[in-house]
């Protein structure tokens, strides 16, 4: 018999939990890696350097980069979750219809 | 604890397809969420484990040694980031070569498609950086800890002296050598040669920092805890690689009609007279196999290819005196004793892609524009009457030397009849690798020019096979009214 049938429900919501949460943030760090490569492929953040309006902080590339990944990576995982969220959560007559 | 009651996650030989289509929770999707037993790989010898180790040994020393490989002065391989600027040997790349970029990834991924339908997950057993790693986390582990009976016996046991040892043992290895994979990984980004020593006098900088600590711990826990988890929950490779699949792909298989029924059995017994098969269920493959499935199930989604369990088997074979090869490389048409076609349609088709991507993309990087230009129109004033009844636009050109020399570069003006242009000196000398900005002004005659006239900016290079870049930008006047000046 498979262990899961063995374990309280409460423990295995939070592997199932675990195991989502980890999709999720994976998911989402692949979709951060292409992002930053692309968006910063076009863009030079020491152009910002140029106009008065942006951080000045954000002028360093190194900064720039770095933000920049995880400002990518957040945003998908808000969307990763969003997703895995309504998908979970939508009604079950959605679900079985063809 | 048997082999066969390990495994809680056993599917039928044709899952594999299924449960990559069927991506949903359905009953069968719900194991995903049981826990996971721990699993301790048993320890293998063998013509495969032999192989593994070689290319492991081949793609970490190439991995480790590669930052300090020098090239022309410089280091051979370094991805600059704060100078937006890839050297890759005599080879400088800037942000404008970013299709090459992507044109490579795609060629790294139709040579997966291509030897995955040839050799089924060769990738994963063999190259892939998690299966790599893996491996070394797991030599360490087996240094400090013993073979899998001893890790065994060492986690059910109390925390004994001997016990806090050999864990504190292991993870001082583990550590170390998961941060220095990260200061090697940042060392591909920023010169090793300065990032070693200030590592050694802590003047590291900030980001360089918190990267060596988070690409560190990213190999600690994906190597030392993660494992097989990764390519069985993680790895997007492993969930369509079935589509790449036929009957004629290398995979590792269990000789089901040799094999079977198992059993045990004494040595030198007449085994077929008991109706028993080869196999004689010690369950090593189960045992050797690091994602802990039961090869003798059939082709599954969780193998990874890696074919510890073909030496195991090999070596009971041996013991037993039967043939080698009841677990062995083979394609589902040769189980089946039918012919295995190496040249069929999707191997064509992708070998000729890949051809044609490759010679492609040789000849885009050997025809490259070595200097490139790019003017941009000065932002504070359209234009300028001077002396003599001349319009005088602005602009400043960027010089891009993608080369590993210097040259020196002049500039003329097409479009624009009887147009010069004036800059601080004729010739611009723009160094290997660099990028140099200079002010010009081009003026022409007042009575020539109205309105708006698209221009090309030529820079040439003062040698012999001069390189040639061009580039256009528009020169503005004031449109002439009948009166003549306004």
């Amino acid at each position: 018999m498979p262990a899961a049938t063995e374990e309280r429900p409460a423990e295995r919501r939070w592997i199932r939990f675990r195991t989502d949460l980890g999709i999720l943030l994976w998911a989402s760090f692949l979709a951060a890696c292409l992002a930053t490569m692309v968006f910063f492929a076009y863009f030079d953040p020491v152009l910002l350097g140029r106009d008065e309006a942006p951080p000045a902080w954000l002028q360093d590339r190194m900064t720039a980069y770095t933000v920049g990944f995880f400002f990518f990576w957040a945003i998908g995982a808000i969307a990763s979750f969003l997703t895995a969220w309504l998908i979970d959560t939508r009604s079950s007559a959605d679900q079985d219809a063809p | 604890m048997n082999g066969t009651s390990s495994n809680p996650r056993a599917v039928k030989p044709t899952a594999a397809k299924l449960r990559v289509v069927s991506g949903t929770r359905s009953d069968a999707g719900e194991q995903l969420y049981a826990a996971q037993p721990k699993i301790y790989p048993r320890e293998v010898k063998g013509r495969f484990a032999r192989l593994r180790l070689i290319a492991a040994c081949a793609l970490l020393g190439l991995f480790y040694l590669m930052p300090w490989v020098q090239w022309q002065g410089r280091q051979a391989v370094l991805f600059d980031l704060p100078a937006r600027k890839f050297y890759i040997f005599g080879l400088t790349f800037f942000p404008q070569d970013f299709f090459l970029l992507t044109w490579l990834l795609v060629i790294a991924a139709l040579s997966l498609f291509f030897f995955t339908a040839l050799a089924g997950r060769l990738w994963c057993g063999y190259a892939c950086p998690q299966t790599v790693w893996t491996e070394a986390f797991v030599w360490m582990e087996r240094w400090t800890e013993g073979t899998r009976q001893q890790r065994m016996k060492l986690d059910r046991g109390p925390w004994t002296f001997e016990k806090v040892l050999r864990k504190s043992a292991k993870q001082t290895l583990w550590l170390t050598f998961a941060l220095y994979t990260g200061v090697t990984f940042v060392g591909y980004f920023s010169a090793i040669r300065e990032l070693v020593p200030n590592l050694f006098t802590a003047s590291l900088g900030t980001w360089e920092t918190f990267w060596v600590l988070f690409y560190g711990f990213a190999t600690y826990g994906n190597a030392g805890y993660m494992r097989e988890q990764v390519c069985k929950y993680m790895c997007p490779y492993a969930r369509f690689q079935g589509a790449m699949f036929d009957r004629n792909t290398l995979i590792i298989s269990y000789d089901e009609a040799r094999g079977e029924p198992r059993g045990s059995r004494a040595r030198g017994a007449d085994y077929r007279a008991a109706g028993l098969g080869d196999c004689v269920d010690c369950t090593l493959c189960v045992q050797v196999c690091p994602t802990g499935i039961d090869i003798r199930k059939g082709l599954q989604l969780e193998c990874i290819a890696c074919a510890a369990c073909i030496d195991a088997c090999d070596s009971v074979m041996d013991r037993m005196q039967y043939p080698r090869g009841l677990i062995r490389y083979s394609t589902e048409n040769a189980m089946q004793g039918k012919p295995t076609r190496i040249v069929r349609p999707r191997t064509v088709i992708y070998a000729i892609l890949l051809v044609g991507l490759i010679t492609g993309f040789a000849t885009a990087v050997a025809h490259r524009e070595l200097v490139e230009i790019d003017v941009l129109r000065d932002r504070n004033a359209l234009y300028r009457h001077v002396e003599g009844r001349l319009i005088e636009n602005v602009y400043s050109v960027r010089f891009v030397n993608k080369d590993t020399r210097a040259h020196q570069m002049t500039l003329s003006v097409e479009g624009l009849p009887g147009a010069v242009i004036d800059s601080e000196q004729e010739l611009h000398t723009v160094g290997p690798g660099a990028v140099v900005t200079v002010p010009i002004r081009i003026r022409v005659a007042e009575q020539t020019v109205s309105g708006g006239v698209d221009v090309s900016i030529i820079a040439r290079s003062a040698e012999e096979n001069a390189i040639e870049s061009r580039t256009q930008t528009r020169f503005i006047a004031p449109v002439a009214s009948p009166g003549g000046r306004p």
